[in-house]
């Protein structure tokens, strides 16, 4: 077993999959992608094809060993993911067109360094709280926006090619998913458990989600900024009552918790927890300002969450079994042999 | 374990600081007029005044504003926007700026949008609700029009108050179209199912729509576009033959005095060519839609059940 499996705390099922969907959910709402039907299609079929892609892994993830150097693979990525969820989440932010940006930055790096210095098992707990706030939430809007939502939008046009491989660069999490299904391997239930409710979060709620969106927003396709608040802008729950400041906040939750596990994912296995708190928390800025300059690295952390996500681990299981079966024949050989002699 | 949360509390602390709400004024309708001058006027909902300025651009109303009432203004509450000029300038960037909601309600006035707003002869927002709930209107708000300027045909339609009545206008970012008579206004109310109550005269006596249950259809003629409203309408009145005749003109009316004379696509036009399969819409460019729409045909075929 792998030096972080064995440190990992014991996390529940749906504590792993509220974290992994947060994830999923904070870059959501950083999308400034139009609501189309396309977009629900292109986002569907992509997490489809990631699932079938990681039914090995959860098949066969007994036998995965994620070897130590490969590990620091892993905690970059996790550290590389924070920061550019971070400058997705300040563009945001910006575009809700805050007062003082650089005053809100910096509280939100105070509130992480307090955050990441909590334990894992905290980050879990509030993962599991904050998602059954928004799970709640996400019933109103159906029933505030039912009204004049229209059918007929869905036929607005979209790319599904883009929706497509926009749900790869949306979904850094998908890397971290080798090193939490070997996490408890004792508990049988622990992996199908977080995986289904991270998929149908995946395949079903934000798909149905953005098809609402899609009726709603309908022609709105050249709105600069997230279409999730313009969402909100149009569906008040009633006159008098808005549902923006709580989403606006949930998202700011959001965005806190999701970064806060990967950089605790990021930490690495030093006994001194200020070092191993300083250790993420000096780079993580410099790599933070490094994607807000630049805008144009969403591919490669597509390409990189699937390659540690998906491919890497089956390459693994299929070196670690082709190993293990010539062991076995080296060793059947041998007594054959002595057998013979 | 207690002093872990004291750094918290100076969070709180920071979190705290909220504006003085008597030194801001939060207008409830906003008046804009373009052209060499701009000029600009608000409804202060705190004290019921009338505040008018000169501004050096459209964007520039709220400064022009603040420096007249010695007080900030913040448009968060806004209602009804009058504009004078082409909305079409001015839409756009209020709502990229967020000085206005996306839900704000906008009303075109062909002149002295400020002047009618200083008098108190500026429709209210409740008039405009009005006319939507009772069928004269359909409901078109900021976004619905943006939408249908940036995604359908580039030509939209909005409210206006002309002549001392409520009326639709049309217009594109070079022009303003022309109105809409009261027939296409109706029609597009009928089409548009935001009403509450839907009455009209035929041929002295009362016709009240119980319900509808209408659809627009396209299909492809040779070269041109055909577009049908057909369903059934479930009335009573004491003259269906009347009701029907006028119905059918309403819908009718409608759909040429927005898609063909003017080439305005509020209908979700190019959505319903596109999910009846037709070739060749989709990816078709908004000048070129609005020229397929003015040569396009329209019928109506609908039923009238008691």
């Amino acid at each position: 077993m792998n030096r972080i499996s064995r440190r990992a705390p014991a996390w529940s099922a749906l504590q792993t999959a509220s974290l992994l969907l947060l994830c999923r959910l904070t870059a959501f709402f950083c999308c400034d992608a139009p609501y189309t039907a396309a977009y629900a299609q292109g986002m569907f079929a992509a997490a489809l094809t990631e699932a079938a892609l990681l039914l090995p892994l959860l098949l066969f993830r007994k036998s995965l060993r994620i070897p130590e150097p490969l590990l620091w693979g892993y905690r970059f990525f996790s550290l590389v993911s924070a920061a550019y969820l971070s400058a997705r989440g300040f563009r945001l932010f910006c575009l809700l067109h805050l007062e003082a940006p650089h005053l809100f930055a910096g509280m939100f790096f105070l509130t992480l360094l307090f955050t990441v210095s909590r334990t894992q098992a905290a980050t879990a707990r509030t993962a599991v709280l904050l998602l059954v706030t928004v799970s709640a939430a996400f019933l109103l809007l159906p029933v505030s926006g039912i009204r004049s939502a229209h059918m007929i939008s869905l036929y607005t046009s979209g790319s599904f090619s883009d929706a497509f491989f926009r749900e790869f660069r949306n979904s850094p999490e998908t890397a971290l998913f080798p090193l939490l299904i070997t996490r408890q391997k004792a508990k049988e239930q622990y992996a199908p458990h977080a995986c289904a409710v991270w998929l149908t979060g995946r395949l079903v709620i934000l798909p149905l989600l953005v098809l609402f969106g899609a009726m709603q927003n309908g022609r709105l396709t050249a709105w600069k900024g997230s279409p999730f608040f313009l969402l909100l802008a149009r569906t008040p729950l009633s006159d008098a009552i808005r549902t923006d400041g709580f989403w606006m906040l949930f998202a700011a939750g959001c965005s806190v918790l999701s970064i806060t596990f990967f950089l605790q994912q990021a930490m690495p296995p030093f006994r001194m927890p200020v070092r191993k708190l300083f250790s993420v928390m000096l780079p993580y800025p410099a790599l933070t300002l490094f994607f807000l300059r630049t805008n144009r690295h969403g591919t490669g952390i597509g390409i990189a969450a699937l390659s540690l996500g998906i491919l890497l681990p089956c390459m693994l299981l299929l070196i670690q079994r082709i190993k293990s079966r010539m062991h076995y024949r080296m060793h059947y050989n041998s007594i054959s042999e002595r057998n013979l002699s | 374990m207690n002093q872990r949360f004291i750094p918290l509390l100076g969070c709180c602390l920071m979190l705290t600081g909220c504006t003085d709400i008597r030194s801001r004024l939060s207008p409830d309708v906003l008046a804009i007029e373009t052209g060499s001058t701009v000029r600009t006027a608000m409804h202060a909902t705190q004290d019921d005044s009338v505040l008018t300025a000169e501004a050096d651009s459209p964007m520039l109303f709220r400064e022009a504003l603040e420096r007249k009432a010695g007080a900030s203004v913040s448009a968060g509450h806004l209602s009804l926007l009058l504009i004078s000029g082409n909305p079409a300038d001015i839409l756009p960037d209020y709502l990229y700026k967020q000085f206005i909601s996306p839900t704000c309600k906008v009303l075109y006035v062909p002149e002295n949008a400020c002047g009618l707003l200083q008098s108190g002869d500026a429709p209210t927002a409740g008039q405009l609700d009005a006319a939507v709930s009772t069928g004269q209107l359909p409901a078109r708000t900021a976004d619905l029009v943006f939408g249908d300027l940036c995604g359908g045909s580039g030509v939209s339609v909005l409210p206006a108050y002309s002549g001392g009545r409520l009326t639709l206008a049309a217009f594109s970012p070079e022009e303003i179209c022309g109105f809409l008579s009261e027939s296409a206004c109706r029609g597009l109310a009928l089409l548009a199912e935001r009403y509450e109550t839907f009455a009209f005269d035929a041929e002295g006596a009362p016709c009240s729509i119980r319900s509808r249950s209408l659809h627009i259809s396209a299909e492809k003629k040779g070269e041109s576009l055909c577009f049908a409203v057909s369903g059934s309408v479930r009335a009573e009145t004491a003259h269906p033959e009347a009701a029907h005749q006028k119905l059918t003109e309403m819908l009718l009316a409608a759909l040429t005095e927005t898609a063909r004379n003017t080439g305005a696509d509020i209908l979700f036009l190019r959505e319903t060519a596109v999910r009846n399969k037709l070739a060749g819409i989709a990816g078709c460019s908004r000048e070129q839609w609005r020229s397929m729409l003015q040569t396009a045909d329209f019928c109506v075929n609908i039923q009238l059940t008691a």
